[in-house]
């Protein structure tokens, strides 16, 4: 449904998103994971066509159904947004004005989707479902302005407005980072329902390899703005299969409930500055596996033959997967 | 009391790299470094009183006489100059009155809360609504006084409520942060948490606080001795033009050096004064800087 | 709502009667106020107490031999009941009357003014947020806060000098010609518009200024807001975008900031109207200051303090309309801080 070509996304001379390719089938559910400043949001808001200025697409496509989010019309994109693919933004704090009530929010979105629901109050009355399929009080609700809300409602609110116009594809932008432990429970949960009762592609950008675990079917791994490992959830997160380093530390990074307390390895290092790269594979600083090739060229991404991406010299070696090169 | 010589090293570095940005804002602030100099050394380099000599009023600029005489035939860049230091004399401690009042309104309503808060609210309420130039005319119309200080007083008699509000919903977060609930535990003088929380966090809101209320001490205190209110001996730029209307200067055309020089000293001034809070405002908020 | 209307009215009669207490604190208990000056002025001349005691009443409504605190009640209830004292200069005038004459001037001039900043301000400040980053909005940012920080009767003067002396395309003077009669005639309508010209442009010059530097401010940090780009994402029309969600935000500041304008101007009023020999009342309180007649000074900063007081009123009531949550119980606590924040920091040059 949504093909990313090659994207590359720049603010001035930094790219945020470099060369990024990624297929997202009707139904799946999929994870982009990656560390604070990784690109991840980027690639969120180019899904839509929405990169804040001074952000702007330099390279490569994003592919909506087949066509190409820069050759469509402006009329076009404003129908895609929010009928077809809507977003969730993260910690949806500052995602509402404050001086509307939330039911002036849906009525927006809804004069400016005539063909979704002609007449406005059968959307009204789908959006009030909606908003008991997440847990909150239609009436009350609908009647509030956001400061009566707390962070979770807004956030189950904001998912509820996203998919108010019944698409078929919502992007959620760190979904449960800003929510306490059964905030986001509930919206894992929500999530989940609405994935399985409404036949809704997700896709949700997060850091957290528990909600990924849980949640997706496929998987996709971004390290200073390039992926480097894609793949579905088993895949990627086989301990015995072939990995990236990054995902390997990642994984290991999880304090476990039962180990030892001293067992818990932080990956070291930083995130490279993204104005200042090295030359070759981005994670080497930080790679406990790294070799000379490593310092000096940019690894690929190789599938296997199920179609498991990993970029990384080491990894591909080890498994005797030789690279198009 | 090292890593305050390292803060205010900081500062003026972020200052001077801002300041190139903004040109405005330089000029603003070497305007107004020109000004205090000129307040201070004036009066030693120029003269002014002496005889008056109708017989050369108004005359056209001349080498010796750069901006030509006044009424009374005295030289228009001397009491130009002369009249600096008055102006900003009371100006600047009118800022300071006035921002001093603000901030320890501010810091008791916020910090301790309860009766006094109540009152002291209510008191800021009424002088943020009080018409704040009429009272001072009124005031000074009373009270005719020729001390600086008095004067200065008089000025900032509604000003600082605006800084008194701001200081205190800074005081009221904070009472209720950690930080404080930690440091009353460990029994530390409230100077400490004054300098090392609130003020830093005010501190910004104050200085540009405080130069605006330097240009809106300048414009009140003009505005008296245009009414002809503030009786201040000597020279300066509010009696210059004072005289000047007074005068009929407006009706020739010989005059209007007389008239217009201590105009345009005054709006020179508080141009760069508001230019110059425009690069404090970046240097204090990462956010503008992105402009 | 009817419980926010009741507060902000009984917040407004409050300082009503707080001013009324300072006018009597300066009249009456300040070092060298006027009355005890009055009294020893007559005295002097030889009156009895009793006469002195009519003169000072008359004057000031206000009973110098009686108990403190009797003083405090009867002017209070004297100038409830609209007995401000008399001129001194004219003592067949009583304040009231006096004021009567030229408040409706003034509250002409000033509130055209003030409209016309506003309207004027508020669209250039939107227009510069939504051209920032292009070359005319620095240029014109640039001359905009230089604007700014011109005072007001400078402009006047200078206004003076161009348009009504050297040029004689406006009177130099008045409120309306003195050929003409007073009535509802095309012919005094023209009149007073054509005098009322300078004096408003005096103050809409650099009070417009003020408003485009502070909505530009405002709108530039709410287009780049996330609730703005949400509704993007969600495929909301340009028109409607702007409209509601930008437009509605950046105008809850300037709103706030309405009524600490009109105190500021009317301040102003008093060397503008001076300059304009404009019959306001601000020109009042200047002759009366310099005349020393105490009593009509009082009563003109009582009326501009209650005319302010009535211009904040009107704007809380107007602020609803924009902002629904002050209305609410809880809203308006953090929606009264956003407003002494609007007012702490006036853009340039107006802190007084």
């Amino acid at each position: 449904m949504i093909k990313v070509d090659n994207l590359t996304v720049s603010f001035g001379p930094v790219r945020a998103v470099e060369s990024v390719s990624l297929d997202v089938q009707a139904g799946d559910i999929y994870a982009i994971v990656g560390e604070s400043g990784c690109g991840k949001s980027t690639l969120a808001y180019a899904l839509l066509g929405i990169v804040p200025p001074p952000g702007r697409v330099t390279a490569g496509e994003v592919r909506w159904k087949g066509k190409s989010l820069s050759h469509m019309s402006k009329s076009e994109l404003k129908h895609m947004r929010g009928a077809e693919v809507a977003m969730v933004f993260q910690a949806a704090m500052n995602a509402f004005s404050p001086v509307i009530t939330i039911g002036a929010h849906l009525d927006h979105a809804l004069e400016a989707h005539p063909d979704v629901f002609p007449r406005r109050r059968d959307g009204q009355e789908y959006f009030r479902h909606l908003l008991e399929l997440v847990r909150l009080d239609p009436e009350r609700t609908w009647r509030a302005y956001e400061s009566q809300l707390s962070g979770g409602m807004k956030q189950r609110v904001a998912i509820a407005l996203a998919l108010a116009l019944k698409p078929s594809v919502v992007v959620l932008d760190e979904p449960t980072t800003a929510l306490d432990v059964l905030n986001q429970r509930l919206v894992i949960d929500i999530l989940a329902d609405l994935h399985s009762s409404l036949g809704v592609t997700v896709i949700f950008v997060t850091h957290d390899l528990a909600l990924v675990a849980e949640l997706a079917g496929k998987v996709a791994v971004m390290y200073a703005g390039r992926l480097v490992e894609a793949g579905t959830v088993d895949e990627v997160f086989d301990e015995r299969g072939r990995r990236h380093p990054y995902v390997s530390a990642l994984t290991a990074a999880i304090p476990s409930v039962v180990g030892a307390a001293s067992a818990v390895r932080p990956v070291p290092g930083e995130v490279p500055n993204l104005a200042q790269l090295p030359p070759g594979c981005r994670f080497s600083p930080r790679c406990a596996f790294a070799e000379d090739i490593c310092w000096v060229e940019e690894p690929d991404l190789v599938p296997d033959r199920s179609g498991h991406l990993v970029a990384c010299h080491v990894a591909n070696r080890l498994v005797g997967v030789v690279s198009e090169k | 009391m090292r890593d305050r010589l390292y803060g205010l090293k900081m500062f003026c570095k972020d200052l001077w790299r801002l300041s190139k940005h903004d040109k405005g804002a330089l000029a603003g602030g070497c305007v107004v470094v020109v000004y205090c100099l000129v307040a201070v050394i004036g009066p030693y380099v120029a003269r002014v009183g002496g005889v008056a000599n109708p017989a050369d009023a108004y005359l056209p600029p001349s080498l010796s006489h750069p901006l030509g005489t006044g009424p009374l035939g005295q030289d228009v860049l001397a009491e130009l100059v002369v009249g600096t230091r008055p102006i900003m004399e009371v100006g600047v401690l009118a800022a300071v009155m006035t921002v001093s009042v603000g901030v320890v309104v501010g810091l008791v309503s916020g910090y301790l809360g309860g009766f006094a808060d109540s009152v002291l609210m209510r008191a800021t309420d009424v002088a943020l609504t009080v018409p704040g130039l009429a009272l001072v005319i009124v005031i000074a119309g009373v009270v005719r006084t020729s001390s600086p200080v008095v004067l200065a007083a008089i000025l900032s008699v509604t000003g600082w409520a605006g800084l008194a509000r701001a200081v205190r919903s800074q005081a009221l977060s904070l009472r209720s942060t950690e930080f404080v609930e930690a440091a009353k535990q460990q029994a530390l003088p409230l100077r400490n948490i004054v300098g090392r929380q609130l003020l830093p966090n005010v501190g910004p809101y104050v200085a540009i606080h405080f130069l605006l209320d330097v240009t809106g001490a300048i414009y009140a205190e003009v505005a008296l001795f245009l009414l002809g209110v503030a009786p201040m001996s000597g020279t300066n730029w509010g009696t210059m033009i004072y005289l000047a209307m007074g005068q009929g200067a407006l009706f020739t055309t010989k005059s209007m050096l007389y008239l217009f020089s201590p105009m345009a000293a005054i709006v020179v001034l508080q141009v760069a004064l508001v230019f110059f809070t425009r690069v404090l405002d970046a240097v204090f908020n990462p956010r503008l800087r992105a402009q | 709502m009817r419980r926010y209307v009741a507060r902000r009215a009984l917040a407004s009669l409050a300082i009503i009667y707080i001013v009324i207490s300072v006018s009597f604190f300066i009249v009456r208990l300040m070092p060298g106020n006027p009355v005890s000056a009055l009294e020893s002025q007559l005295s002097s001349q030889g009156m009895t107490t009793q006469q002195i005691d009519q003169q000072v009443n008359a004057i000031y409504a206000l009973t110098p031999r009686a108990p403190l605190w009797e003083q405090y009640i009867n002017y209070i209830w004297s100038a409830l009941r609209g007995n401000l004292g008399r001129s001194i200069t004219d003592p067949s005038e009583t304040v009231v009357h006096i004021i009567a004459n030229a408040l409706p001037w003034t509250i002409f001039v000033v509130g055209t003014a003030l409209v016309i900043s506003f309207v004027v301000g508020v669209a250039i400040g939107a227009v510069m947020a939504a051209l920032q980053h292009t070359k005319l909005v620095k240029v014109a940012t640039f001359v905009v806060s230089m604007l700014s920080a011109v005072p007001n009767y400078l402009v006047a003067i200078v206004l003076l000098y161009l348009l009504a002396d050297l040029h004689p395309i406006f009177p130099t003077g008045a409120a309306y010609s003195v050929n003409v009669t007073v009535g509802f005639s095309w012919a005094f309508i023209a009149s007073v518009v054509v005098h009322a010209v300078l004096p408003i442009a005096s103050y809409v010059v650099t009070s417009f200024a003020g408003w485009a530097l502070a909505m530009k401010g405002t709108a530039v940090s709410v287009l780049g807001a996330e609730y703005v780009r949400a509704a993007e994402s969600r495929g909301v029309g340009a028109r409607r975008v702007t409209q509601t969600y930008v437009g509605r935000n950046s105008m809850l500041p300037q709103v706030t900031s309405l009524a600490l304008s009109a105190g500021f101007m009317f301040g102003g009023s008093v060397l503008i109207e001076t300059y304009f020999s404009y019959p306001g009342i601000g020109d009042q309180l200047g002759q009366a200051v310099n005349s020393r007649d105490y009593a009509v000074m009082m009563g003109c900063f009582l009326l501009i303090t209650v005319a302010v007081v009535v211009a904040n009123f009107l704007v809380d009531l107007l602020y609803p309309l924009v902002d629904p949550r002050i209305a609410r119980p809880g809203g308006a606590n953090a929606v009264a801080d956003a407003r002494a924040e609007a007012r702490a920091l006036p853009a340039g040059g107006s802190a007084a």
